[in-house]
């Protein structure tokens, strides 16, 4: 960590006198490219909906995790959120019902069960920070937390993502070829689930739904191919992690919030720029 | 006028003894027994919900089925490769998965994030050339026409060469010459690879024309044998009544009997 101050601090900027400002830098840097890039896949297999389920039954899983432990109800949150992954997936794929809908159902009851059962004796107030986030309350010893993401997310990049590239093309071209696409789906989802619970506190439920999507859709309109596409969506995060972050520091806003404005933004003028180039 | 594609590998064949499907409580297919020969292409008829695709996810094992599918394999392997042309494919207009990416992961090559070395990529050049597709290498395939999909769909499923290939109503995004063009394709490659090819299909015309052999499917077997036996049993005309009529009313221009 001292190393990483030490870098940082060689930049002209007044924010480099804080030392949260420092550590909230690292943080954004390592957690942005991560979801951006698990984006990639979620927005490739229609799985947004599944991310916003995860998102909201953090609620839930809050209040159930702060019924075991009220120090740290993350390990209850984790458990609770890739349970609920795994039987979302199984749900669908025994009823082959309609996912929007299933999605739909469990997004609504998560979050309305976690509202009340959070907001028992009227104090509802004191989770709010889950709702909207603050990378600024990050302390350096947590960045390990957002380190466990990345390596998840590289080492599942690196050998799956390709099986679930194939998988939003044509599941049945997987069927034979050693890998079963229920199972790639489902550990996908664990992954999600992950990454939800692990970084919730500091991105925001609200929030982290966007971080994972927009990157991936301002970048699935520029890739010539998959390589492109994970490379793209991962840079888009990381620049719209870092000018969020900036952006926020100046206007004395959510941090959370710039970042998704930056990268909608990207998104916006990339559509716009498709267009233009469609004209000529 | 003969378009049947002659050779055999001869002797082996996949063989399905009394298979049954059952979805949600309803029979697909009950207690029905096939079999196809290596190098001859099967084309399995029938009317719609008579279980002809529940047939063909049977043998890819993508549902539960009682009874028992033994295959056709080239000695030294354990498994059967088999080669899946599906029916729809719903791709995304949006997917960034170009042409060449969909052939390296559809053979199980699953570091597409990876620059894609100059060998591989003449590998894939090579394979769409077979069928007349190599231009398309870099296009992404939610931008590619039902028929340049549908060849670039079925270049993935004879990579690597299977034992057994499946084609489940391979030409329902073709117009009439795109199909003829289609088939003489299919029975190109069986030609040159030998293999069991498998054609489910609601094209009688078009299929009997270059079918060696025919199943006429409905919950069981109704009839099989040549595709002109077939076509003009007493039992075609009870199943497929309205098929046969139109069938036989246009037989000077698909050449149906004249062809056979």
């Amino acid at each position: 960590m001292q190393f990483w101050y030490s870098i940082i601090e060689i930049l002209p900027f007044e924010w480099t006198e804080y030392g949260f400002m420092k550590t909230a830098l690292l943080a954004v840097m390592i957690i942005s490219p991560a979801i951006a890039l698990t984006g990639t896949m979620v927005v490739g297999n229609r799985m947004s909906f599944f991310s916003h389920v995860i998102g909201h039954s953090a609620l839930t899983g809050l209040a159930v995790g702060l019924l075991f432990s009220t120090a740290d109800p993350r390990p209850v949150m984790i458990l609770f959120a890739v349970i609920l992954a795994v039987a979302i997936n199984i749900f669908l794929s025994l009823t082959k019902a309609d996912g929007d809908t299933v999605m739909g159902v469990f997004a609504s009851a998560t979050t309305a069960l976690g509202i009340a059962l959070l907001s028992r004796g009227g104090s509802f107030s004191k989770y709010t920070v889950y709702l909207i986030g603050d990378i600024l309350s990050i302390t350096p010893s947590e960045i390990v937390y957002l380190a466990v993401i990345l390596a998840a997310v590289i080492l599942f990049w690196i050998f799956l993502s390709g099986r679930i590239s194939l998988i939003s093309v044509e599941p049945s071209l997987l069927y034979g070829k050693i890998i079963n696409p229920f199972i790639v789906k489902t550990v996908f989802s664990i992954l999600v689930a992950l990454i939800v619970i692990l970084s919730i506190k500091w991105v925001g439920i609200l929030i982290i739904n966007s971080l994972f999507i927009l990157p991936a859709a301002a970048a699935r309109i520029h890739a010539k191919n998959l390589r492109a596409y994970f490379a793209l969506s991962a840079l888009i995060g990381l620049v719209s992690g870092i000018a969020g972050l900036m952006i926020s520091y100046y206007t004395e806003s959510s941090c959370g919030a710039a970042v998704v404005l930056v990268s909608a933004g990207i998104y916006a003028v990339s559509v716009l720029l498709k267009h233009i180039r469609h004209r000529i | 006028m003969n378009n049947h594609c002659s050779s055999s590998c001869g002797g082996c064949s996949t063989i399905i003894r009394s298979l049954s499907v059952q979805f949600s409580g309803r029979k697909a297919v009950s207690d029905i027994s096939l079999s196809f020969s290596c190098g001859e292409l099967t084309a399995i008829i029938g009317p719609n919900g008579g279980g002809k695709t529940s047939i063909l996810k049977s043998i890819l094992g993508e549902i539960p089925y009682s009874g028992k599918i033994d295959f056709c394999i080239s000695s030294g392997k354990k498994k059967p490769r088999i080669g899946y042309l599906p029916q729809k494919i719903a791709v995304q207009k949006d997917s960034p998965v170009s042409v060449c990416d969909f052939l390296l992961l559809s053979e199980g090559y699953p570091f597409t994030w990876l620059r894609v070395s100059k060998k591989r990529r003449e590998m894939k050049i090579k394979l769409l050339e077979i069928v007349s597709a190599e231009n398309l290498i870099d296009r992404r395939i939610g931008e590619l026409s039902g028929g340049e999909l549908q060849r670039v769909l079925l270049a993935a499923s004879i990579n690597p060469v299977p034992d057994i290939l499946l084609l489940d109503e391979p030409v329902t995004a073709l117009d009439s010459k795109g199909i003829d063009i289609f088939y003489e394709l299919i029975c190109s490659l069986r030609k040159k690879f030998h293999m069991t090819i498998l054609v489910v299909s609601h094209d009688i015309g078009a299929i009997s024309k270059h079918a060696d052999k025919m199943y006429l499917i409905n919950e069981k077997v109704i009839t099989h044998g040549t595709p002109s036996e077939v076509i003009s049993s007493r039992e075609f005309r009870r199943e497929m009544g309205e098929v046969y009529f139109r069938l036989s009313g246009a037989k000077s221009d698909h050449h149906i009997y004249g062809g056979l």
